[in-house]
């Protein structure tokens, strides 16, 4: 049962983008998605995140309206996608998972197919693509033919035709596959920039770490939706909550860890890493770690450093899937009761 | 306003997408307009619609009458036959045909005029070693041809003779007529002995000229009676003959002791006008060639375009409808191909473009494509190879038009039914193989059985190969029925594309 972050407020939830309902897509007797629910909100990064065949591609294919759910109702702009109208697909953008412009075409040729199948008239389309160039870095390379173009630069090409339109909804599907590190950050400044400019994002990745730059997280495996919450959120919903690293001089001795435990704060059991390293799951990091130093003076024990404790987002992702597939945990968005 | 413009944009979308996609490809255009313009051009430099004379061994007995006839070429079938030579072993005629040394072994039989006789008809065996069909229906052509020539050979030589026997027998009438004339003076005289003595010649001089004169008049008379035509007087020699010979002062006995002899001697004097008339008529058949007695017709067709065609003009128009078909049914067949397996198509499904937009965008891109491609074959051929154009320009440019549009839908259908490139291009193929057999290409359709025969009607390439050789090189107007046929196919097709498509692009 899938958790959403509690601390997205209602203000920001009343303009839903994207509503699924109870959403299952099946093939053959696989389910590719299992009962998904889910709202995104307007204006908004989405990440979904998981490992190959979590049912992240059905699962924007459903969104738009490129799969007939099996099961379940689907709302993407107060609309059923099986019946957008022309104008409402003209509010669309989506990037395929893989490159499928056209290899014998230029760069700019292939915007201005992308742009003609949208209807933008000549002088539009030329401002338009002008921009778009711009955007993506590719103003140097417009007349570079595609097949010619780096992985790198085709993932751009890319993005700039499903962008070519100015949609409101733009769905990308592992934009950043394949590409290296530093064009992958000019990507996430270019879908904030977007963020910023209004646009409603859904991203897919596999790079869990890109989960930071997202408004709210999606993970999923096995078609089904594990959770849905801020970065932030996610973090603590794989640990229990925050957690605090404490270095101290010496080991609490068992009656010290006891009495620590018992703190009102404190989530769980303490416990120590290889390295000596006391780590606290707490409930609330900023609150709960002068409380702990406090705790220590008062004990009169010493304490070389205490901070909180930020895990790699592959250390968390890796977390909540194990979870997922020791408890077989499933949450629901509505109610965060277990199944 | 907005709508309007961006249904027009759409709807246009991939005219110059496919249009550069093509003309990136240089070699293809060269493969598309250079190359079949090269092989027409090899086609018509180095084909002959000229028969060659088959090799030809006779085998017959030495003293065979016909060996002479062969011998000497007195058949005149030079043109028809090399003659190789002769034998009396069949055995080795059989042998040079089979390791193909000749092309026939002709076996006269030695007892014709026992055959004959019998009141059978001498059959003169042909054999040959040939598989392709029409070159076996024309060696039997070639049997019948030989046999006719043999016979009228004979029927010639049956009139030469009669033509040189009345020749011959010049001073024969020469005589009957000093005879009769010589009868005639002496009944006059009342000598009665002698005019019956002049009498009885004239009967001997009678009788010898009908046996002379005989068959070759007799062949005269036939083709005079079988198809008519102004008498001249030279078919009635055996008449004339005849009724000199049935005048009653010849057939009756001239009696002794009349009073007078009047009615003898007018007869006499009729027998002599009748003798005079038919050496006139002698001299007007001797002077008739045997060779036309005896071949009195030949023909002589024209046609009436009123223009010499050349195998290659009349393979032309054919080889540019296919031409056209094929090159409109690949690349259409392979568009679609490569936009499924390249994934485009899951944008166009999320995009505004509708499956007819779709499909009216690429048929109006690969029109223009395929007329521009016309354009430039016709222009080669044209004026590279001199081809006839006797129709209107205008008339060709409505046929391209209707038969990109029909083959369109044909390759759009193969690319819903492909899984890849490779499948919608061997698919293609087989259109083009069925074209070649089936669109009247190089067989006439009335040789086509029911139902086979409507199988034609169902490529483009029949109709455009009709309609083009009406244009090209009769000259004629484009045929109603075939226009409409075209269209109504052109139209079907395409409302089967559009159901396809739909079906392609529907939710999956």
């Amino acid at each position: 049962m899938a958790d959403i972050n509690p601390s997205f407020t209602e203000t920001d939830m009343t303009d839903m983008v994207i509503d699924l309902e109870a959403v299952t897509k099946t093939f053959g007797d696989q389910n590719a998605a299992d009962n998904l629910t889910f709202k995104f909100p307007k204006g908004k990064i989405i990440g979904l995140i998981g490992p190959s065949g979590s049912g992240k591609t059905t699962t924007v294919r459903l969104m738009t309206g490129i799969y007939h759910p099996t099961k379940g109702q689907i709302r993407v702009l107060n609309s059923d996608p099986q019946s957008f109208t022309q104008l409402k697909r003209e509010k669309i953008g989506y990037m395929t998972q893989n490159f499928v412009l056209y290899p014998d075409l230029s760069i700019r040729e292939n915007l201005n197919f992308a742009a003609a199948i949208y209807g933008l008239g000549r002088w539009r389309r030329s401002r338009r693509i002008k921009d778009l160039l711009k955007f993506v870095e590719l103003d140097g390379d417009s007349k570079k033919l595609a097949r010619n173009a780096s992985g790198g630069m085709q993932r751009r090409l890319a993005l700039a035709a499903s962008l070519v339109h100015d949609p409101d909804l733009i769905f990308l599907d592992e934009p950043t596959a394949g590409i290296d590190p530093i064009l992958r950050r000019k990507f996430w400044d270019h879908f904030i920039e977007l963020r910023d400019q209004g646009k409603t994002l859904v991203i897919t990745t596999q790079y869990v770490n890109e989960a930071t730059y997202c408004d709210l997280v999606g993970v999923m495996a096995e078609g089904k939706l594990l959770f849905l919450k801020t970065p932030v959120d996610l973090i603590k919903s794989a640990f229990g909550g925050d957690v605090l690293d404490l270095n101290t001089p010496n080991p609490l001795s068992e009656t010290l860890t006891r009495e620590l435990e018992a703190l009102p704060f404190i989530l769980g059991k303490p416990s120590y890493l290889n390295d000596g390293t006391l780590r606290l799951i707490v409930d609330e990091a900023s609150t709960a770690l002068p409380q702990v130093i406090n705790w220590f003076k008062s004990n009169g024990l010493d304490l070389l450093s205490a901070e909180e404790y930020l895990p790699p987002y592959d250390d968390v992702f890796v977390k909540l899937i194990e979870d997922y597939h020791a408890n077989n945990m499933i949450t629901r968005l509505d109610t965060g009761d277990p199944a | 306003m907005r709508h309007i413009s961006s249904f027009l944009v759409r709807n246009f979308s991939f005219f110059s997408k496919e249009l550069v996609e093509v003309l990136r490809q240089p070699k293809l255009i060269l493969t598309l307009i250079l190359g079949p313009f090269l092989i027409l051009l090899l086609f018509g430099l180095g084909y002959t619609n000229q028969r060659l004379p088959e090799r030809t061994m006779f085998v017959l007995q030495q003293d065979n009458p016909f060996n002479e006839q062969i011998q000497s070429k007195a058949l005149e079938l030079d043109y028809v036959i090399d003659l190789v030579g002769t034998t009396d072993d069949f055995d080795l005629m059989m042998r040079n045909l089979n390791r193909r040394a000749i092309d026939l072994g002709v076996v006269i039989p030695d007892d014709v005029y026992e055959t004959i006789r019998s009141n059978q008809q001498a059959n003169i065996e042909i054999y040959h070693n040939q598989i392709d069909p029409n070159q076996i229906s024309y060696v039997e052509y070639m049997g019948s041809f030989l046999a006719d020539t043999i016979n009228r050979q004979l029927v010639q030589s049956v009139a030469e003779e009669g033509q040189t026997e009345a020749e011959n027998i010049t001073p024969l009438v020469e005589s009957a007529l000093e005879n009769t004339r010589n009868a005639r003076l002496m009944l006059e005289q009342q000598d009665v002995v002698s005019a019956q003595r002049h009498q009885r010649a004239v009967r001997g001089n009678l009788s010898t000229l009908q046996l002379a004169v005989g068959a070759s008049a007799s062949l005269l008379q036939g083709v005079n009676q079988t198809f008519g035509g102004e008498d001249h007087g030279e078919t009635d020699i055996l008449k004339t003959l005849q009724t000199t010979r049935d005048n009653p002062a010849i057939t009756e006995d001239f009696q002794e002791g009349q009073d007078n002899y009047d009615e003898e001697i007018a007869a006499l004097k009729l027998e002599e006008e009748n003798l005079l008339n038919l050496q006139q008529q002698l001299e007007s058949f001797t002077s008739i060639s045997p060779a036309i007695l005896t071949r009195p017709f030949v023909s002589n067709s024209q046609s009436v375009s009123q223009t010499e065609i050349s195998p290659t003009n009349f393979f032309i128009p054919g080889v540019i409808v296919l031409l056209l078909q094929h090159m409109t049914v690949t690349l259409s067949s392979l568009s679609l191909v490569r936009e499924r397996r390249a994934g485009t198509m899951e944008l166009f499904r999320v995009s505004p473009l509708k499956p007819i937009e779709i499909l009216f965008s690429k048929y109006f891109s690969y029109m223009i494509i395929g007329l521009l491609i016309a354009a430039l074959l016709i222009l080669a051929v044209r004026f590279g190879l001199n081809s006839t154009m006797l129709g209107s320009w205008l008339d060709m440019f409505i046929i391209a038009v209707l038969l990109l549009f029909a083959s369109l839908g044909i390759g759009f259908i193969i690319s819903f039914l492909s899984q890849t490139e490779t499948q919608s291009v061997q698919l293609s193929m087989i259109v083009l193989l069925f074209s070649v057999f089936f669109s009247g290409f190089f067989l006439d359709l009335r040789y086509l059985l029911f139902p086979v025969r409507y199988l034609s009607y169902l490529i483009p390439a029949t109709y455009g190969t009709q309609m083009l050789q009406n244009v090209m090189l009769r000259g004629m107007g484009i045929q109603q029925s075939s226009l409409v046929n075209l269209t109504i196919f052109g139209v079907i097709l395409f409302v089967l594309a559009w159901v396809f498509l739909r079906r392609t692009m529907a939710h999956e």
